[in-house]
């Protein structure tokens, strides 16, 4: 409802209470400042944290009896690559590309290396017992080397 | 002068938050396994430098496939020539004697001769004569391993003594003792996927690897210090005529266990009897598995082929179950 100015009859009925003037004590403005400050630092930490999780480097890093023969940045990976590794029982295959790794081939009895399937996460891992060769996704240096979901190991 | 208070402490905060850790860790090959140790800390290397040095010298003294271990020099004793143990072993022996007590022989450390006839240890890929079955069954009897006055002991002839259902346990206990000495915050020791973890000041996250598929978890499990330890037939295990045969043995039956459940996890902070009872409640099969594990008050999580996990009540709010896996408590 109008009325004839067009103006709204909820204006025109605006009540008049009594003016309370807020006024900051300078000890709330340090308060309000320092929550501030606080939310920003968390807020750049929080981000900070993110972007280091999502762009946390893969490596791929075959090893054979504690020796590291083999590793690289798996982005570098644009077209996949069988990897052929000597080994004592015969000839190992490992498949890399940019998304996954897994043990192709192995003259294991027990094939146990190749049954642990795709490899994609940092902490993910393929083991050959009998020929002592690991297959492992690793982060670069310095960066947490911790699974999904952050867990601190797998029991399996 | 309270918000100068403020960015100190939240600077200081900052400065914390980037301090490098020094972190340290190694990988071998041992215990027929492959093992990670690693601890985080200022003392991390030394921690690990002397876990490692330990395992070589504990599996020197446990492992049968060694020659002169003690355990060798058990296999090879008679009533006639008893053989001397060294305090611990005789320790563990005793408890892994009253271990197959308690689960009626389902557990039994005189395993030996009937892995060798199913060839785990090699050539895995056939079943054996049912007469070398049974001839490796009349070995297979936890009192005929007799523990003498004066740490002696001696085994019935022909039996085997094989520790490996409960020395990665011991031996996992012992190193973590042994590197808590050190100036270390966070120390994960993963034998073979049996895993024993400790964090200062925090709870450590196990995932449990799903039997049904490679690379996902069923389960993330926060204990704040202790062992993680799963047993099932998804792993090592081998296939004739379409018929899956795992790695654990049935000490009734002679014949590889065909369990109800796809796996078994035990939590606890007895890593010797986490590392028995998980290969024992999996070979029991879920009503038994159930009742032991109360019994025993030990805690667990059976996983079961419709994608439950019968959780003990006690670990409620320490297990996430993971996408695709639905928790039910029991206890």
């Amino acid at each position: 409802m109008r009325n004839k100015d067009g103006q709204s009859n909820i204006s025109a009925k605006k009540r008049h209470y009594p003016e309370r003037r807020f006024k900051f004590a300078s000890g709330d403005v340090l308060i309000l400042l320092a929550v501030v400050i606080a939310s920003a630092i968390m807020l750049v930490g929080v981000l900070f944290y993110e972007q280091s999780v999502k762009s946390k480097t893969r490596y791929v890093q075959i090893s054979m009896d504690g020796q590291v023969l083999f590793k690289r940045d798996l982005s570098e990976f644009e077209e996949p690559m069988e990897y052929q590794l000597t080994v004592p029982e015969g000839m190992m295959v490992i498949y890399i590309s940019s998304e996954e790794v897994y043990v192709k081939e192995s003259p294991c009895e027990d094939k146990i290396c190749v049954k642990e399937g795709a490899l994609t996460h940092v902490g993910d891992g393929a083991v050959c017992l009998p020929n002592r060769v690991v297959v492992q996704i690793v982060a670069g240096e310095g960066e947490s080397q911790k699974g999904p979901q952050d867990v601190d190991a797998v029991a399996r | 002068m309270s918000i100068l208070y403020v960015l100190f402490f939240l600077g200081n905060c900052l400065t914390a938050c980037q301090k490098k850790i020094p972190s340290q860790s190694l990988q071998i090959f041992a215990l027929d396994t492959f093992i990670t140790l690693s601890a985080d800390g200022n003392e991390a290397e030394e921690a690990v430098k002397a876990a490692s040095s330990s395992l070589t010298a504990l599996e020197k003294r446990l492992s049968r496939h060694i020659e002169g271990s003690e355990i060798d020099n058990l296999n090879h004793s008679s009533f006639g020539s008893p053989v001397t143990l060294s305090d611990d072993v005789y320790a563990l022996l005793s408890k892994t004697l009253d271990m197959a007590s308690k689960t009626d022989g389902i557990f039994d450390p005189t395993v030996g001769a009937l892995m060798d006839v199913w060839g785990w240890n090699k050539d895995p890929d056939r079943i054996p004569q049912q007469d070398r079955i049974d001839e490796a069954l009349s070995t297979l009897d936890y009192s005929r391993i007799h523990l003498l006055d004066d740490h002696q002991a001696y085994v019935d002839e022909g039996t085997i003594v094989d520790l490996g259902g409960v020395a990665k346990g011991y031996i996992a206990d012992a190193l973590m003792q042994q590197m808590k000495k050190y100036d270390v915050v966070r120390i994960i020791l993963d034998l073979g996927g049996n895993i024993c973890g400790w964090a200062k000041d925090r709870a450590i996250k196990v995932g449990v690897r799903s039997p049904k598929e490679e690379s996902a978890m069923i389960a993330i499990v926060s204990v704040q210090e202790g062992s993680v330890i799963t047993s099932g037939a998804y792993e090592r295990y081998f296939e004739v005529d379409g018929k899956r045969y795992g790695h654990i043995m049935d000490t009734r039956t002679g014949y590889p266990v065909e369990s109800d459940m796809l796996s078994v996890t035990v939590i606890t902070e007895d890593g010797t009897l986490g590392d028995i009872l998980s290969t024992t409640l999996f070979a029991c099969g879920k009503e038994e598995a159930m009742e032991l594990s109360e019994q025993l008050g030990v805690h667990c999580i059976l996983c079961m082929q419709d994608g439950t996990l019968l959780v003990s009540e006690e670990l409620k709010g320490s297990v996430d179950a993971q996408q695709g896996w639905t928790i039910q408590y029991f206890g």
